[in-house]
């Protein structure tokens, strides 16, 4: 069985002009079907508006939208708490995704004293556990988000979502805001996430990323699937224009 | 051929409080050579951006520059804003990484091409002006021309406001165009789009070019010459067109790791660690810590810029 199922998502965006009367309507997320199996890594590639983060947002339940969303054969229902646990989101932006507030422990700490109600030194066990799995050291644990650098930024998100212990990660451009010897860094921890057995939604414009770490791919243009496949196959032999064009248009 | 720009030993350093001092750019000599097109590549930190923006002289307050920096002769540092009139736009043109943020957005796009040639050329007719813009707006690949021409930034893509920011750098015909990170926030498709306008812009106008940018492939795409900085400093400049042609640790590795769409599932290549804290340099190799070559040599001692490379064991 499909981890998570989705059919025939459709997502309506109504535009509120200030001077005007009528509404304008934008259809971010067109007739989207699609399934995922558990382990695997799934690639949507678009370039910017196709709606691959409003799909992701959709799966996330940051959205509400029309057609059917199944993760394990289930209707999603977000007021569940156990399942809001097992879908977690990595956002693109990690400075604004971080509270600059709390220290490092307490970001990680909350979600787990939430959850599973856990506290002292259990706790931090726990805490330095997911640390060192996301390879950073406990010398973090007192600082502020901004006194990280940009990659560490964006272990500490993903070490957030994985106190969890999450089933399916949606990534969202994880890497597009690093510096290349960062991204390599990170793409290598996603991939080694997923060697132990997590799903993981991986968003971005970049085919270049993703080659190194997906089983399949979906290229979206303007809300609406226009091809789907193994990456092996996809990269090799591209069916549609669309994808031609994005892989003439990779430079190196 | 002669030198266009001619750097030589030049520091920037940015006072970050009142004893810290980041030291942002190092020791840098260069020599730039008339229509040349060179890329200088580097991570963020690497001092890049700080080069590029003290070429023009445009750095903000905060940043103590030394050293001299000539285009066609004429002293960069130290000259008044009125004095550098007659370089920025005229003799060297700049666009930045993110056009929506270059532009102003309660002009129109008019206006703020013609501002810019007004600036430099008082006398001008409205003919003569509106000709000018309408001729910059066809040559930098805007198709509806007569739409974007009375359009505000707003309305805009992101390719047509870099295209906008293009024509505004060259609309008082400058011989050097520098180019700051022109693509990083535009789609791929239109990606490649902007750096074939800029190619193609670069032999039509004979332009000396200066990419500036982190990604490795688009710089040898553009560029003869290839210049790698880190940690503020030089650490290779050669002509680079492949992985073969690098010589220094950092540029071999630095190929490596840049994902690529050749790349097999779980084919990673890593540097280890991050750039050094541009606040507290050791003296040693500043690359010591993440290089797979390094040896007791490069720990105790920094290598000098010898024969375009900053290295004791390149390869």
């Amino acid at each position: 069985m499909a981890l998570l199922l989705v059919k025939n998502l459709k997502k309506i965006f109504k535009v509120e002009r200030l001077f005007k009367e009528t509404k304008d309507f934008v259809v971010a997320v067109d007739d989207v079907s699609f399934y995922l199996e558990k382990g695997r890594v799934l690639a949507v590639v678009g370039e910017s508006g196709s709606g691959k983060t409003t799909l992701a947002r959709c799966i996330a339940g940051l959205e509400d939208y029309e057609g059917e969303i199944l993760y394990k054969g289930k209707k999603l229902e977000f007021k569940d708490k156990n399942i809001r646990r097992q879908i977690q989101y990595v956002f693109q932006d990690t400075y604004n995704s971080l509270n600059p507030r709390m220290k490092i422990k307490d970001i990680l700490a909350e979600p787990l004293y939430f959850h599973f109600k856990m506290q002292s030194e259990k706790l931090n066990e726990k805490v330095i556990k997911y640390l060192e799995d996301v390879g950073l050291k406990e010398d973090v644990l007192n600082k502020y988000s901004y006194e990280l650098s940009g990659g560490q930024r964006q272990r500490i998100v993903i070490a957030r979502a994985l106190t969890m212990e999450p089933e399916l990660i949606i990534a969202d451009e994880p890497v597009s805001s690093l510096d290349v010897s960062i991204q390599a860094q990170i793409l290598k921890l996603f991939y080694d996430l997923n060697k132990k057995g997590l799903t993981i939604i991986f968003i971005t414009h970049d085919l270049r990323t993703v080659k190194s770490i997906a089983d399949e791919i979906i290229i979206m243009r303007q809300g609406k699937i226009v091809e789907r496949g193994k990456v092996c196959e996809i990269y090799k032999k591209p069916e549609n224009d669309y994808t031609k064009k994005l892989l003439e248009a990779v430079i190196g | 051929m002669q030198n266009i720009i001619e750097v030589k030993k030049l520091n920037v350093s940015y006072k970050i409080s009142k004893t810290e001092y980041v030291y942002a750019v190092k020791n840098i000599d260069l020599n730039i050579k008339k229509g040349e097109s060179v890329a200088i590549v580097g991570e963020s930190g690497s001092g890049k951006s700080t080069f590029a923006n003290s070429l023009l002289n445009l750095l903000p307050a905060n940043a103590n520059i030394n050293g001299s920096i000539k285009i066609q002769n004429q002293e960069i540092i130290n000259k008044s804003n009125k004095d550098l009139m007659n370089i920025r736009g005229k003799v060297a043109g700049i666009i930045f990484q993110e056009p929506g943020a270059s532009l102003n957005p309660v002009f129109t796009v008019k206006e703020q091409i013609e501002e810019t040639i007004k600036a430099h050329n008082k006398d001008i007719n409205k003919e003569e002006l509106k000709k000018q813009v309408i001729y910059l707006l066809k040559e930098t690949g805007i198709n509806d021309v007569e739409r974007i021409y009375n359009s505000y930034p707003h309305q805009l893509s992101g390719g047509q406001q870099q295209r906008i920011m293009i024509a505004i750098a060259l609309s008082c015909n400058p011989s050097i165009l520098i180019a700051d990170e022109p693509t990083t926030a535009l789609d791929v498709t239109v990606q490649l789009q902007i750096i074939n306008l800029l190619k193609k812009l670069k032999k039509s106008r004979n332009l000396t070019l200066i990419l500036i940018t982190h990604d490795l492939h688009l710089a040898t795409f553009v560029a003869d010459r290839v210049i790698v900085m880190y940690a503020g400093e030089i650490v290779e400049d050669n002509k680079i067109k492949s992985i073969k042609d690098s010589h220094h640790p950092y540029t071999y590795q630095l190929f490596k790791v840049v994902p690529d769409i050749n790349k097999e599932k779980g084919d990673f290549v890593l540097i280890k660690g991050e750039p050094p804290d541009l606040k507290i340099l050791k003296n040693q190799c500043y690359f010591y810590e993440r290089c797979f070559k390094a040896k007791e040599k490069c720990k105790n001692q920094h290598p000098d810029l010898i024969k375009n490379i900053r290295c004791f064991y390149p390869l």
